[in-house]
């Protein structure tokens, strides 16, 4: 007689029930089982693996605190990346935050890396990424300049895809609420972006808006 | 197709895979539009801006260090030490605490009570007891605890008392 496959790989409550009983390797697996996802939700806003690294102690040592409150037949995982989803906006809201975003912040290399890339067509920068550490540096200072609310929903949702439905429930927050920081951080990062552009980038000539039918300026 | 719309596909690439794969006659009226349009150009430049900032930031997907579970690990046992409650046991345990905490106030008070109250009688038979026999003095002594009860100090009390009678 052989054992079945379940009986050989406990599954997540089995393991929680477990912990509460207070078997320590229980809960070790859990953290071996969702350790890189945890990792992979920290990196979303830390590039730093040290950073990365407190996260994750952080948000394991949050959930085996808080592991009485997992409801049972709930998605372990969804709970668990709740927590570290929190433990990520929590760090954020510590870091320093900068007061506004300036070109006079960027250096030399960061500035170069900025002019060049506005003076490509329009088309050619939308369809060529091009990752450089240049770019990383401007974009974690421009993001340094927004709230933490801001930074994490425009991370979440412009960059990531995730639907206002999908932030709020990791949040915690309503739909609405969601709603509008995406509103009011969209306008802050915009307003910041379209500064750079004009700044970065000398007058492109004479130009004039086209009037077509129907068509609205925008600000 | 309007400065509107155009903006609004322009926002929606922002989010999206970009352009690529446009429809090449879709393509080249978006194109031709830029061209001669400032402000719907200026506004593709900051959605491009965008998103070539906010896909920078994406931190590469790499596995945590192997050594870190090891760490993490390191740390609940640390912490393991503290046992977990569920909710109704911490409700449990501190219900009891107080009703235990109670009983003992309540003896304690109540022993208090005893223990004043008894002295309190004693005291006062001892002064009843005084004022209604109207002692001597060296009984008085004697009974109040002041003086030995040894024979010099009564024979003194009483030559003392028989001088003053004379």
């Amino acid at each position: 007689m052989h054992n079945s496959a379940s009986e050989l790989v406990p599954d997540d409550e089995e393991l929680v029930e477990r912990s509460l009983a207070g078997d320590v390797e229980a809960f070790e697996v859990l953290v071996r089982r969702y350790g890189r996802a945890v990792y992979a939700v920290a990196g979303r806003f830390f590039r730093q693996p040290e950073m990365r690294e407190d996260i994750m102690q952080e948000t394991f040592l949050k959930a085996y605190q808080a592991l009485h409150t997992y409801r049972r037949g709930a998605s372990f995982e969804r709970w668990l990346m709740k927590i570290a989803m929190n433990a990520c906006y929590d760090e954020l809201r510590r870091m320093k935050r900068r007061r506004e975003f300036s070109l006079a912040d960027l250096t030399e290399d960061e500035r170069t890396w900025l002019e060049e890339a506005l003076a490509k067509p329009a088309f050619e920068l939308f369809e060529r990424q091009q990752q450089s550490e240049d770019a990383v540096a401007v974009a974690e200072k421009l993001l340094a300049s927004l709230s933490p609310e801001d930074r994490l929903v425009m991370l979440l949702y412009e960059r990531d895809g995730l639907s206002t439905a999908e932030i709020g429930e990791l949040m915690g927050w309503s739909r609405s609420k969601v709603k509008i920081r995406l509103f009011r951080a969209r306008r802050a990062l915009d307003k910041r972006l379209r500064r750079m552009v004009r700044m970065a980038r000398p007058a492109s000539g004479s130009k004039a808006h086209v009037d077509e039918p129907g068509s609205r300026r925008s600000e | 197709m309007t400065c509107r719309d155009i903006r609004k596909r322009i926002r929606a690439w922002a989010r999206s895979a970009g352009p690529e794969g446009l429809p090449s006659a879709e393509r080249e009226v978006i194109v031709n539009h830029l061209l001669r349009c400032a402000a719907c150009e200026e506004e593709m430049r900051v959605m491009a801006l965008k998103r070539v900032l906010l896909q920078a930031t994406r931190g590469a997907e790499a596995d945590p260090d192997p050594a870190l579970y090891a760490r993490v690990s390191a740390r609940l046992r640390e912490s393991w030490t503290r046992p977990v409650f569920s909710f109704w046991e911490v409700v449990r345990a501190t219900a009891a605490s107080v009703v235990l905490v109670g009983v003992l106030v309540f003896l304690l008070l109540v022993g208090v009570n005893v223990y004043i109250n008894r002295i309190a009688t004693e005291r006062w038979d001892f002064i009843s007891a005084l004022m209604e026999r109207n002692l001597s003095e060296a009984e008085r002594l004697v009974f109040a605890g002041e003086e030995e009860l040894s024979p010099e100090g009564v024979l003194t009390a009483l030559a003392s008392e028989l001088r003053e009678s004379r």
